[in-house]
């Protein structure tokens, strides 16, 4: 029995260090709320991007500036910087494809917001 | 011929009588301390992959707050010092290796742009910001 103390308490340390470096988490509905505006605006920004033209970077920061720690919230985010960057493509080279995929970015965006939602949803009724 | 002070039932270790208790503590000692390091290699403690994430999005995020000043302001963009500070991260994982050359690609981009100011140019690295995240979140998924 006594052999076992010593591997069992290693095993026990590493443990908690590893528990330790964890990072607080960043609740789902507080990246929803930050999302949501930016889904509407993006829409929006897309509609005109042949007359106002599309500033990428103003975009990518907006993104960044989004609180997210849990996956969906980061599944969304990449699927929103590779929609604005497709944009951004569209918007200097007038490429149609680059805005179709610009859309195709932006409605795996909405899927995973929708996603979110049910989970948060799903959250709430549990509480 | 001297006899030895070990009590018991005995082991001959590097040409020295040991006790068999002590040798079956040592050995166990031993397996624990491999084990352990085991346990922690496998599981990426000696590099924590959401910690060489956090670190590489940390200057990533950094990059893109410094080129609305080069976008806007038309400041240069100084490649060198951003590179080493990615150079500076340090990473055995390959989608971390991935993540460092999408963002170096990124930092050499917004470098070119910041000469040429061609809109195309700013584009591509920012199109090699996106897939830096892209190895990032497969970083974290480890």
């Amino acid at each position: 029995m006594g052999r076992w103390l010593v591997p069992a308490a290693l095993v026990g340390l590493l443990f908690l260090i590893g528990c330790a470096g964890e990072e607080p988490e960043i609740p789902l509905a507080d990246s929803l709320e930050a999302l949501f505006p930016l889904a509407e605006e993006l829409l929006a920004a897309a509609d005109k991007i042949e007359d106002e033209g599309f500033e990428t970077t103003a975009w990518l920061v907006r993104v960044e500036d989004v609180p997210a720690t849990h996956k969906l919230a980061r599944q969304a985010k990449a699927a929103l910087r590779d929609a604005v960057t497709a944009f951004g493509s569209y918007a200097v080279g007038q490429l149609p494809n680059d805005y179709v995929a610009g859309m195709d970015y932006y409605h795996q965006f909405e899927d995973i917001m929708d996603r979110m939602l049910v989970e948060v949803m799903s959250e709430d009724e549990a509480k | 011929m001297r006899r030895s002070k070990v009590k018991g039932p005995t082991y001959t270790v590097f040409g020295r009588k040991v006790s068999r208790r002590a040798a079956h503590w040592a050995t166990a000692f031993l397996f624990a301390v491999v084990a352990a390091l085991g346990i922690a290699w496998v599981s990426g403690d000696f590099e924590d992959p959401r910690a060489t994430a956090d670190a590489l999005e940390a200057i990533g995020v950094r990059v893109i707050d410094a080129s609305e000043g080069v976008v806007e302001g038309g400041e240069p963009f100084d490649v060198r010092p951003w590179l080493e500070e990615v150079d500076g991260v340090q990473s055995f994982l390959n989608f971390a290796g991935f993540a460092k050359d999408e963002l170096r690609a990124t930092i050499r981009g917004l470098g070119r742009f910041s000469e040429s100011r061609q809109r195309r140019d700013l584009e591509l690295a920012l199109g090699h910001y996106t897939r830096f995240h892209r190895h990032l979140e497969e970083l974290r998924g480890m």
